[in-house]
């Protein structure tokens, strides 16, 4: 007697005729059957081996975060975009509409010219202070935003994953009553042949 | 397991439309497996988790190139099995070298128990190329077509490094079989 592929057997390769007739083997070969058992074993152990987690999960960005700031702001959203520039606009004009400095005796002339300058600078560094900070709220709110897209998306997929379930045992829950019932049926009908038989 | 794939084709037709979201979630599914398979053959944490986030971005930058969306298991496995064996087969030094899992400090961390252990110290035992098929079969669950298309291998080569690193974890294991499962009949071969 050919002995069977019991490896294959074990490690699930074989289709429903070949593990018949390999147990139907074993049910003769005690040799084939000690093998099988060993290789069970094997297998058994092997799978005892705990699966690790992952230390650090692995996450990708977007690009654009890892960019300097003007380019964010180049590329950022025309709703950010508009905001930003909005704040802008305000800064100038609140700076615009501030109190005027009286004007400087005519003798302090290079001096007044020299404050003006200077408080140009301090505009500009203001402006550009506010529009940085502007740019990374913004920066952070669509962070923020894709992370809730994320959790959405996430949800999103249990329900439709639960949902799929569901149907699924419904499914199959007629189908069983189905089948029970045409058993039921068969039953039925061959008691009541029965006598028939009988006599 | 259906609705798993047909949800992970889903996500991989976002991420090929560009969406990184879906990405994500997609590589949160499979990060843990790939980063086990990594570390079954690397024999070494740190360089299977620098290997999952290098296999990742990889499958990143090519996902456009994937021809059959059903085969992302098979397709990413083999960028991990690119990348795996791109780094065994470099030359490292004695000290960085981590072959023995089983023992030391390592394995301890790694697999405490110890069955667990002994099972590590089995595998490790094996040649890199019989430990992967073991690990694709054993803890991946692939059939032997689909290990061949992993590792683009004829069938009747896994069937082989299979069949042989069976051979040798049965021996290596038999004393575990022994002592815990004993469910061999109390007759020996002499009794057949």
């Amino acid at each position: 007697m050919n002995c069977p592929d019991l490896k294959a057997y074990v490690l699930g390769e074989t289709d429903r005729t070949e593990r018949e007739e390999i147990r139907s083997h074993l049910a003769v070969c005690d040799a084939c059957r000690l093998e099988a058992e060993r290789l069970r074993v094997t297998t058994t152990a092997l799978r005892m081996l705990p699966d690790e987690e992952i230390p650090v999960h692995v996450r990708f960005v977007s690009d654009k975060v890892f960019e300097p700031w003007w380019r964010r702001w180049r590329l950022m959203p025309s709703g950010a975009f508009a905001a930003a520039l909005l704040a802008v606009l305000l800064i100038v004009e609140a700076s615009r509409l501030l109190p005027q400095r009286p004007q400087p005796p005519a003798s302090s002339q290079a001096v007044a010219t020299l404050t003006s300058a200077e408080i140009q600078t301090r505009i500009n560094q203001a402006v550009d202070a506010r529009v940085k900070s502007e740019v990374s709220l913004v920066a952070a709110q669509m962070e923020r935003r894709n992370d809730e897209h994320t959790l959405a998306m996430l949800a999103d997929f249990r329900q439709k994953s639960q949902t799929d379930r569901q149907r699924l045992i419904q499914a199959v829950e007629t189908e069983y009553q189905s089948v029970d019932q045409k058993v039921n049926q068969a039953v039925f009908a061959a008691n009541e042949k029965l006598p028939v038989l009988n006599q | 397991m259906i609705f798993r794939e047909v949800e992970d084709r889903d996500l991989i037709s976002r991420a090929r439309k560009g969406s990184l979201d879906a990405y994500n979630v997609l590589v949160s599914r499979w990060e843990k497996r790939v980063f086990n398979y990594l570390l079954k053959l690397v024999g070494n944490r740190e360089d299977a988790l620098d290997l999952t986030q290098d296999v990742f971005l990889k499958a990143h930058q090519a996902i456009r190139k994937l021809e059959d969306d059903a085969k992302f298991s098979s397709w990413i496995f083999r960028i991990a099995h690119n990348e795996a064996f791109s780094l065994l087969r470099k030359p490292r030094r004695e000290s960085e070298m981590v072959t023995d899992f089983a023992g030391g400090d390592l394995s301890g961390r790694l697999y405490p128990s110890e069955t667990a252990l002994a099972v590590a110290s089995a595998l490790n035992r094996l040649s890199s190329e019989q430990r992967e098929v073991v690990t694709l079969k054993i803890y991946e669950g692939f059939k032997f077509e689909e290990i061949a298309d992993v590792l683009e291998t004829p069938v009747s080569t896994i069937k082989s490094r299979l069949y042989s690193a069976l051979d040798v974890l049965k021996t290596a294991l038999a004393p575990i079989g022994a002592r815990q499962y004993t469910p061999y009949p109390e007759k020996t071969m002499g009794d057949v």
